[in-house]
């Protein structure tokens, strides 16, 4: 397995907003589709530092995570190719939440 | 004049203080006679003139009243036949975050859809009014050349941010700039507010305004953010369909059992309550099961400073909530008149020793 490092602030941007991607250019379905293009390869993990990103708006995030639920993704595969990195554990479990509530 | 006559005019007396005591206790709940002042001139020699309140603000009745019906006059004067518009800011002596911002996002908003309009105005008299308008660029936009230079902290602690998508960098920029709040902070801060401009990309644009000038709608939002030393004020505006307009088009179920969880009360469903039914949406019943969340999000930056508080306009509805940690406060109020959008505005406060 190879591990891939996707830091939010560097990678992608450090003011991450909306739903969709009519909602701006940094939207959580933006995201979604960033992290898509790693999954693709079997053989990958994502390692996802969250810190450095002025916040994340529940929306963002829920289309992000929750919308990889939804676009087939199995929720325990998910949980086993992901690794969130944060100081801040709620964040981690309120994304963690939202992955297995998309499966629910 | 005997007994008969002194007994007459005291009792005319005291019916007169009668009457006066009853006019003070209206004039103190707001519900004096709500009439503007000034009212605008139209159609005099190819120039609609539109008169700026004493007091931009909604705060109460009567300034809610007055700013909406000049906003209104404002949107009339744009659409009518005579060429130039001008604003009088000549009595306007105080400018509220949150109706400065209402007037901000109109004027912007028609300057955009009649850009052949010729536009003037008269300046305030007021120093600090004159620094504000100079600052935000009000008078750039009116075409008027002032020689003000801002320098007051009143004037220059205001910041302006507008976009029509949801432009993180724009607004978090603005909150980053703000000293007074802690990363955490910060961090919440932009939560609330970015997910309020979801908000208005999401749901703003669903129908048309019901100003009367058949624009096409957009997602467009403003923001100002104002500090001081003891305070901090961050607000977003949009001027879409409304909270009450939006509510039971995306959550049809959930207004009905709100109508039933009141059904032992007051039965009416007025604007005020529609905002609170919306702060009590947790998540949605409709098939897209995951969307909706973004109201609790908006008022869990409340949590971080002690005593802060959230105020939502919408249409003629209003919202104040705050001590969301111990027991949660909410207040709801109706107004007469529409602001044809929706205004959060957070307001912090903070003592010498405290930030956030």
């Amino acid at each position: 397995m190879r591990e891939i490092q996707v830091n939010v602030a560097k990678d992608f941007s450090r003011f991450p907003a909306g739903r969709y991607r009519n909602d701006g250019p940094y939207s959580g379905e933006a995201f979604r589709d960033l992290m898509v293009n790693h999954l693709k390869n079997e053989q990958e993990t994502l390692t996802i530092e969250l810190d450095g990103a002025l916040g994340y708006g529940s929306s963002f995030l829920e289309e992000a995570f929750g919308g990889l639920v939804r676009l087939g993704y199995q929720t325990a595969d998910l949980l086993r190719r992901i690794t969130l990195r944060s100081a801040d554990d709620l964040l981690i479990r309120e994304i963690r939440s939202y992955i297995q509530r998309a499966a629910s | 004049m005997g007994r008969k006559g002194d007994l007459r005019r005291w009792k005319s007396r005291r019916i007169s203080s009668k009457r006066l005591r009853k006019s003070l206790k209206r004039l103190r709940a707001g519900r004096h006679t709500m009439k503007p002042v000034i009212l605008s001139q139209f159609g005099e020699s190819g120039l609609d003139t539109v008169y700026l309140p004493q007091v931009v603000s909604l705060a109460d009745r009567n300034l809610h009243y007055q700013l909406t019906k000049t906003m209104q006059e404002l949107r009339m004067a744009f659409v009518a036949d005579n060429e130039e518009v001008r604003l009088d800011f000549s009595r306007t002596e105080i400018l509220h975050a949150e109706g400065m911002l209402l007037f901000y996002a109109e004027l912007t908003r028609l300057i955009d859809a009649f850009p052949t309009k010729k536009l003037s105005c008269k300046p305030s008299k007021k120093a600090k009014v004159e620094e504000v308008l100079q600052h935000l660029g009000v008078y750039r936009l009116l075409g008027h050349n002032s020689l003000v230079v801002p320098t007051s902290s009143d004037a220059v602690n205001w910041k302006v941010a507008r976009a029509v998508i949801v432009d993180g960098e724009k607004a978090g920029k603005l909150i980053e700039e703000t000293a007074q709040l802690s990363g955490t902070a910060h961090s919440k801060l932009y939560r609330s507010v970015s997910e309020a401009i979801t908000n208005v990309s999401n749901h703003s644009h669903l129908a048309k305004r019901e100003d009367g000038l058949d624009l096409e709608p957009t997602k467009e939002w403003w923001m100002f953010s104002r500090e001081e030393k003891n305070s901090l004020y961050v607000a977003v505006c949009d001027l879409g369909i409304g909270i009450p307009r939006s509510l039971p088009r995306r959550h049809p179920t959930e207004v009905w059992l709100d109508a039933i969880y009141r059904m032992f009360g007051d039965r009416r469903t007025t604007d005020g309550r529609m905002i609170k039914a919306a702060l009590r949406l947790r998540r949605t019943r409709t098939e897209e099961d995951y969307r909706g969340v973004g109201f609790s999000d908006i008022t869990n930056v409340l949590h971080q400073v002690e005593g802060s508080l959230l105020t939502v306009y919408s249409n003629r509805g209003k919202l104040r909530y705050w001590n969301p940690t111990l027991i949660p406060a909410i207040r709801v109020r109706s107004f007469k008149n529409s602001i044809l959008g929706t205004i959060l505005v957070w307001s912090f406060p903070f003592r010498d020793d405290q930030n956030a």
